[in-house]
């Protein structure tokens, strides 16, 4: 079984009409056990730049802790909240810098930008960005959700429809695989608030 | 910094609290070509006076205001060859900034990081202060700024201001003006 497939984890982040949405599961499993239905996923950097980390869960919980540290350092240098392109990029040499003992995540980073414009981005497990317009997929049940968020996507969605594509794409993705689900934690991000929603699907 | 036999500071205080070595740069730094610096309402001016010591000097070899990066830029007072290392050392964090944030660094914090250099030459072992001070101009988000750097290592924004020899005319014209 490969270490990513370890912990299981979904994730997904769309854009919408200057805003945007970021998703994943709550199941935290020792290979067939479940072992926790709350894991957190998804953790805020600041108010306009969200964080969710697939993959091994004590390195998707260490490299947090050493974001935010950086970025912490940062506020207090620079005295600014750092923009998501720069956060990106943060983040990819990070794990770059582990090029030959990597951290086993995958990082999901969205954010609104200059202009309230939103930011997606997803990278491997040693740093590749891969910026996207749309959508932005992780975790054990990526390729369920590739086919699910394709399928519902639709441009310059408003906030409320943005949330019922991102839940119905990421429930019915996690059905498909054993290893994520136990419902769902969605952040839908406007330039003016954060909408934190749980999900409940089906508990298995 | 230097190997175990320089361990110890050359920088020490004197009873009076002050740090002679620092004092002496400051003296070098006086006794340079006079340079300075104005903050305009949209970008910054630097200059620098550039007298060679013999009409033989090829002009187009020294070169007193460099780039740090294509929106700042420094000049400097004193000893021309501290100044070389200082640009290096500036470009090199400039461009490591760079490669981890892909923005172009912020004036204020080029300018934190050369003093920091500049501050650690009086603390580390074996080494001395470096004998210039630094106008460095640049435009950034928080737009025009002007910063003065110190042998010791301290920094100060400006609106405008001088260094070198004949510091006190210039400034007095500059306040006037």
């Amino acid at each position: 079984m490969s270490i990513f497939e370890y912990n299981g984890s979904a994730l997904v982040a769309m854009v919408g009409k200057n805003c945007f949405a970021i998703a994943s599961d709550r199941r935290l499993g020792v290979q067939l056990q479940t072992i926790a239905t709350d894991f957190q996923r998804i953790s805020k950097i600041h108010d306009r730049v969200f964080l969710g980390l697939s993959g091994l869960a004590t390195d998707a919980q260490t490299l947090y802790q050493r974001l935010v540290f950086r970025h912490k350092l940062y506020q207090l240098r620079e005295e600014r909240d750092m923009k998501p392109e720069t956060f990106a990029n943060l983040v990819s040499a990070l794990l770059y810098e582990k090029r030959f003992g990597p951290y086993f995540c995958q990082p999901v980073i969205a954010g609104l930008g200059d202009e309230d414009k939103p930011f997606i981005c997803t990278m491997d497990s040693i740093g590749a960005k891969e910026l996207a317009k749309d959508f932005v997929v992780a975790g054990t049940a990526s390729e369920s959700l590739y086919g699910a968020c394709e399928s519902m996507f639709k441009e310059d969605m408003e906030p409320e429809e943005l949330f019922e594509t991102v839940s119905q794409a990421l429930l019915s993705s996690v059905d498909r695989d054993c290893l994520s689900g136990w419902g769902g934690h969605v952040y839908v991000v406007t330039p003016t608030e954060v909408k934190e929603r749980i999900l409940k699907g089906r508990m298995d | 910094m230097g190997d175990s036999q320089y361990s110890f500071s050359l920088t020490t205080f004197s009873p009076s609290g002050k740090l002679v070595q620092i004092e002496h740069a400051l003296t070098a730094v006086g006794s340079g070509q006079t340079s300075l610096g104005i903050k305009a309402a949209n970008g910054v001016v630097i200059a620098t006076e550039k007298k060679l010591p013999s009409i033989l000097v090829d002009e187009t070899s020294v070169q007193k205001i460099q780039c740090l990066t294509p929106n700042i830029g420094v000049v400097y007072s004193g000893m021309g060859p501290d100044f070389r290392v200082l640009v290096r050392k500036s470009r090199k964090q400039a461009e490591q900034y760079h490669r981890l944030y892909k923005e172009p660094i912020p004036v204020t914090q080029l300018v934190r990081e050369t003093a920091a250099v500049m501050q650690e030459f009086t603390q580390s072992g074996g080494v001395r202060p470096f004998g210039v001070s630094l106008l460095v101009a640049g435009y950034d988000d928080n737009g025009p700024q002007l910063y003065q750097v110190d042998p010791s290592g301290s920094y100060f924004s400006w609106k405008a201001s001088a260094m070198g020899k004949n510091v006190s005319n210039a400034k007095t014209f500059l306040e006037k003006r």
